[in-house]
């Protein structure tokens, strides 16, 4: 055959050609995936940096106890402030307010938690009571806000 | 016929001139395509299609000419011609040798292996990322320093020794870095050329017992035969101009008939793509 040499070197090309193109979609496809995944951790990182940031310039942490005035008496709150956010908040002496109100203003406290701030609604219907915790509450975050 | 024979050599001599100071840096350049290649699959990485211009034009350019780069445009192919014909003058005229001190047919034919397995050899070291640590072993960037005339440095002194080495062989074989040595040279040789491009011999018109196509041959190959071999061709066409009866052409001449201005229309594109490609010195 006067061209085998050159039909031999065409398919050796187009194999070699073809075979880059495959291996250049798998190398695509794998770098775009880690791209994504880079991208995912800096996005978390960022966000777990900024909620640091923000949560540490508010509160420096430890145990932090406030009062307010409810319904009937004096509310004690402690206030737990870890890795700078507000982590628990024990109401520890309510002994002057009625029971069912006062468990309705304790509704607040989760949401306090969540939001990291105790700017929350107070509850209706629970006027005295959750006025009277959110005092308290904000007292001691008073004393936890770093200056 | 000595006159077309004197035209065609100073039109060779010219296009090599004009490569040699404009683009003494091709090989090196379009090479690097083919280290990035094999250091981007070696770290797993996608392909920088950027980067592989140069070896994409130079490849395409060779499957549909041949290899016309490293027959005219090739600065080391141009030394190695060079310091040949100096090596012959010398033997000739102060020596007063008859014929020129020269590698044979059948050693150089097995020599003509070893540049793949460079190509090979260059390959794995660029997948395993060990290759950018040896650069101080390369005869190309001691000869690319050397053409912008700066000196090597001591961290090439090794590429200095073998660059003197090859300059060596380059005295005693036409062609020798070429046909032996050359990883892009090996690269090439494994293209497809178009058959158009392919110099055929119309035996019937042959001088009986002439054979001076084959005798002049650099890298031995046998002109009219058909081999997997024949992608030695270095399209340098020496054969065509050595042609008492003029009995060599290609199939594209029949679309240019003026051998020398084919010639010139292939070194205008090998420019031009230069100029495009950003392979060419001043321009």
């Amino acid at each position: 055959m006067k061209y085998t040499g050159t039909v031999v070197k065409t398919i050796s090309l187009l194999l070699v050609i073809g075979s880059l193109i495959f291996y250049q979609n798998i190398a695509q496809s794998r770098a775009d995936y880690k791209a994504a995944v880079r991208a995912q951790i800096k996005a978390e990182e960022k966000a777990r940096r900024e909620s640091a940031k923000k949560a540490s310039a508010k509160y420096r942490d430890g145990v932090y106890e406030g009062e307010g005035f409810g319904f009937g008496g004096e509310i004690m709150v402690r206030v737990t402030i870890t890795d700078g956010e507000i982590y628990t908040i024990d109401a520890y002496e309510h002994s002057g307010e009625d029971e069912e109100y006062f468990r309705l203003a304790l509704g607040m406290v989760d949401e306090i938690i969540d939001a990291n701030d105790p700017s929350v609604d107070v509850v209706t219907g629970s006027t005295f009571s959750s006025e009277g915790l959110l005092e308290a509450i904000k007292d001691a975050l008073g004393k936890a806000t770093k200056k | 016929m000595k006159k077309n024979y004197m035209a065609r050599t100073v039109t060779e001599i010219l296009i090599r001139l004009l490569f040699f100071i404009l683009m003494p840096a091709a090989f090196s350049s379009g090479f690097l395509g083919i280290k990035l290649l094999f250091t981007s699959i070696g770290k797993g990485e996608t392909l920088n299609i950027g980067s592989l211009w140069i070896l994409i034009g130079l490849s395409v350019f060779t499957i549909v000419f041949g290899r016309f780069f490293c027959g005219f445009v090739c600065a080391f192919g141009t030394l190695g011609d060079a310091v040949y014909a100096a090596s012959g003058f010398v033997q000739r005229k102060i020596l007063k040798r008859k014929k020129q001190l020269s590698i044979p047919e059948k050693p150089t034919v097995v020599l003509q292996k070893i540049k793949y397995l460079i190509l090979f050899v260059i390959a794995v070291l660029c997948v395993f990322d060990i290759y950018k640590s040896l650069s101080g072993y390369s005869p190309w960037d001691v000869f690319s320093r050397l053409m912008v005339f700066r000196l090597p440095g001591d961290a090439y002194w090794a590429g200095s020794i073998i660059l003197l080495l090859i300059l060596i062989g380059m005295v005693f074989k036409k062609r020798f870095f070429c046909q032996f040595l050359c990883p892009m040279g090996a690269l090439f040789s494994l293209l497809p050329v178009l058959p158009v491009s392919k110099i055929q011999r119309n035996e019937r018109n042959c001088i009986k017992g002439c054979n001076a196509c084959r005798k002049n041959c650099p890298v031995h190959i046998k002109a009219g035969e058909n081999i997997l071999r024949d992608g030695e061709c270095i399209a340098c066409e020496k054969c065509i101009g050595v042609c008492p009866k003029k009995n060599l052409t290609q199939p594209e001449k029949k679309l240019i008939k003026n051998e020398l201005f084919l010639l010139v229309i292939k070194a205008a594109l090998v420019f031009v793509m230069g100029i495009c490609l950003g392979f060419c010195r001043f321009f």
